[in-house]
């Protein structure tokens, strides 16, 4: 099994105690669609909601003085900040994916109008929001710890506000936010997909570079 | 006799604080104590060979590899035991299990099972309910579920009760027995080692006092007290960390610097005295 894998899995160990609090959390994203009737809303709160989480593992690491046993482990250090990076945006993707579903089939109960172009443009623009807040978290738990980077928690409800903030300045409402710019466009889905790259590899590599330099 | 581990001239300096040229080895199937006061540098020592910090120059092999370029080969082979359990609170004794048999491929969980009932471990028990001693014995148990060859521990014994002391020991001393494996053992209560270590690797203040056998660093020193009126200035300068009262004095002196004519008796230092009367000399010598 590949290294990162098994960080990846070990990192899981850390996160069980708190998966039933975090998919009670992700009910709040469904009632923001139910009242609203619209994908974008309820889906961007779901990226900030699980961007929110990615201090769980830092936590949990320095509650219980277990720098000193990822220390001893046999892994690489980049095998180990790799795993976080997966364990953290492969609980976010799939609960995007998970909290998508319920939403569509929620839209669908409310007979409201709902394209495939629209639901992948949307899961697109959320993932990239969940990218940024937990890109730009990651390296500074690492930096700073959960404790003294607590400030990193605020990431994502900032960037939340300022997203929300930006698309009223550009397009006047958030009510009537168009995601048609996202649709039908493979372009689009590729370029999507290459901002997420290309912040995931910045991200990572700047983390690897804070572990590498840091004693334990 | 093969060396299981070689430190040699291991340095690293913060800001406050510098280890300054190590050296000791640990040959294979023996017990070294780590000794020395609070804040000497035994953890730093520790940390070095894991490579959870990076020494500023010296180098350290592990199993004859070095445990910069072969690390990850290397620490499949040592169990490491601290001083607080490095285990999330909420697992329980299956979890621990799920989270080390990850990473050693000698994992066995029939030895990790029999173990806990060995060590009297309760399996349903979640981590934070148990004790600072079963916690202790936790860390043991994962150790020799993956048969490590080199056993660690940083301060396993503080804050433990005498009797979790001496289990501890015994299950040292049963752990060393088939002469393949070895343990460093880094404490402050000196009179642990009395009993099991074979060798003594002593630091004060970030420098190496002493490294060898247990009985050259035991018999290396004597105690001495008198009369003030016989403590001669000739005598004070061969004497460590003296301590003197109203009507005499007492100190640590090397054996072979114990003068002839000498007016009172020595008595045998314990471990104990040595640190104790070496770091007052090094202290008094700081301040100077």
């Amino acid at each position: 099994m590949n290294l990162s894998v098994k960080c990846m899995k070990l990192d899981y160990l850390l996160l069980k105690p708190y998966l039933k609090s975090m998919l009670l959390v992700l009910l709040v994203p469904l009632l923001i669609t139910f009242f609203t009737g619209t994908l974008f809303e309820g889906l961007s709160f779901a990226a900030t909601v699980m961007a929110m989480t990615t201090g769980y593992t830092f936590s949990v690491v320095e509650k219980n003085s277990m720098e000193r046993f990822y220390g001893f482990l046999p892994a690489k250090k980049s095998a180990l900040v790799a795993g976080r990076y997966l364990i953290i945006f492969a609980m976010g993707f799939l609960a995007l994916l998970i909290t998508l579903g319920v939403q569509a089939f929620i839209l669908r109960f409310k007979n409201s109008a709902l394209t495939l172009p629209e639901m992948i443009g949307t899961f697109l623009l959320c993932a990239i929001l969940f990218c940024i807040y937990a890109g730009v978290q990651i390296p500074g738990y690492y930096r700073f710890g959960s404790i003294k980077g607590k400030m990193f928690m605020f990431v994502p409800t900032v960037g939340f506000l300022l997203f929300y903030y930006i698309v009223r300045l550009l397009m006047g409402d958030t009510n009537g936010f168009n995601l048609g710019f996202l649709q039908n466009s493979a372009l689009l889905l590729l370029g999507g997909v290459g901002v997420m790259a290309i912040i995931i590899v910045l991200s990572v590599t700047a983390s690897i570079q804070i572990v590498q330099k840091k004693s334990v | 006799m093969n060396n299981m581990l070689e430190v040699t001239a291991l340095s690293k300096t913060y800001a406050d604080f510098t280890l300054d040229n190590i050296t000791f080895s640990l040959p294979e199937g023996f017990i070294m104590g780590l000794i020395g006061p609070n804040g000497s540098g035994k953890t730093t020592t520790i940390k070095s060979i894991l490579n959870m910090v990076e020494p500023d120059s010296g180098s350290i092999t592990v199993f004859g590899k070095d445990n910069l370029a072969q690390e990850q080969e290397i620490k499949r082979d040592i169990g490491v035991v601290f001083d607080n359990s490095y285990f999330v609170d909420e697992w329980n004794m299956a979890d621990v299990e799920k989270a080390y048999s990850l990473f050693y491929t000698g994992w066995s969980s029939k030895t990790y099972w029999s173990m806990l009932t060995k060590f009297r471990i309760a399996k349903e028990k979640r981590v934070k309910e148990l004790s600072k001693g079963m916690q202790m014995k936790l860390m043991l148990a994962c150790a020799f579920s993956y048969d490590a060859k080199l056993l660690i521990l940083d301060e396993p014994t503080s804050g433990l009760d005498p009797v979790s002391r001496d289990e501890l020991l015994e299950i040292l001393s049963g752990y060393i027995e088939d002469g393949r494996h070895s343990v460093l053992f880094s404490t402050h209560i000196t009179s642990d080692l009395e009993k099991i270590a074979d060798y003594i690797t002593y630091i004060n203040l970030g420098k190496m006092i002493f490294t060898g056998s247990k009985e050259d660093f035991v018999e290396g020193y004597r105690i001495v007290s008198g009369d003030k009126k016989n403590l001669t200035p000739d005598l004070e300068n061969l004497l460590i960390g003296v301590r003197t009262f109203a009507t005499g004095y007492e100190a640590l002196i090397r054996t072979q610097d114990v003068p002839e004519n000498m007016q009172t008796d020595t008595l045998q230092a314990t471990i104990d005295d040595i640190v104790v009367f070496v770091s007052r000399q090094a202290e008094k010598e700081a301040m100077r």
